[in-house]
């Protein structure tokens, strides 16, 4: 019987006690969501932002959303042979964070060039950033190359016809 | 006035990785296309990234994802197509980091066409 709450039905209650083999991918990634790491990397990130109490709390919302997804995964694929599928599965969880955490970079520099910050949005990207840094722990180093190398060229060339209109000779 | 003193500057073709270890900024040589080819002490500390992680990978695309865009790795490209390049911003690196603020510059030095990007701690 599952023992996985959804967030949107408990107001985010803790997870149950992990039972899954710490050694296995399963057990390793269940580890990788555990909410209090993910808060202590949240609160040390954003300790130097000057968010309002609300705004926390929809940071504290997000990550805690990220960590019950990821231990949601972690007892889906719990069998031995779910492995084969459970690590693209992973490496698809980090591509998501990935692009997450890249617009969120975007929109905070680019805000910062236009002299109007945007600490909400650090918050994000620092949270992303964070959990995106304990799912790769569960990546090959060739894999997370391989995947990052991916996301840029997915987007090299991807451009508006304005910019071809106004760069062609 | 630049937070990259003149002496540094002055001293960039020849300088030596004890020299780049000991400035309290972060010094790193790229090439054309952004290949690391010397990662100083100060930037290795400060993006928790090893030297010998960093040397030989690419700045923009993989030691330091987070400026792969227009506003930095974008001004890069532009001034080594132009053979000129010498700017300084504000930036904030995010990418598996505390948000840091930042000073950069990014610097061709003229004579030896050797490319830099010198990085110190900027207050919010």
């Amino acid at each position: 019987m599952s023992h996985i709450v959804s967030p949107l039905d408990s107001g985010l209650q803790s997870p149950q006690p992990n039972t899954l083999e710490p050694d296995t991918l399963a057990g390793r990634l269940w580890a990788a969501g555990e909410l209090g790491p993910i808060d202590d990397l949240m609160t040390a990130a954003v300790s130097s932002l000057k968010l309002s109490d609300a705004e926390l709390a929809d940071l504290r919302l997000y990550a805690e959303e990220r960590s019950w997804a990821i231990q949601a995964l972690a007892e889906a694929f719990q069998q031995p042979e779910d492995e084969p599928d459970l690590y693209p599965t992973i490496a698809s969880f980090w591509l998501e964070l990935r692009f997450d955490w890249q617009r969120h970079n975007e929109v905070m520099n680019y805000a910062a060039t236009r002299m109007t910050p945007l600490p909400r949005v650090v918050g994000h990207g620092a949270v992303s950033s964070a959990i995106l840094g304990r799912l790769e722990d569960l990546l090959s180093p060739q894999h997370r190359d391989q995947l990052s190398q991916h996301a840029i060229h997915l987007l090299e060339g991807v451009l508006p016809a304005s910019y071809h209109a106004a760069n062609s000779s | 006035m630049s937070f990259v003193n003149d002496t540094i500057l002055a001293n960039l073709p020849n300088m030596s990785r004890t020299e780049a270890d000991a400035a309290p900024i972060g010094i790193v040589q790229v090439d054309d296309q952004g290949a690391i080819k010397l990662y100083n002490k100060w930037e290795s500390e400060m993006a928790d990234v090893p030297v010998t992680s960093a040397e030989g990978r690419n700045f923009f695309t993989q030691v330091a994802p987070c400026t792969n865009n227009r506003l930095f790795f974008g001004k890069f490209k532009d001034g080594v197509a132009q053979g000129a390049l010498d700017t300084e911003f504000n930036y904030t690196f995010s990418y598996k980091m505390k948000p840091t603020n930042v000073q950069i510059r990014l610097y061709r030095h003229p004579s030896s066409r050797t490319n830099w990007v010198f990085v110190a701690p900027r207050a919010a």
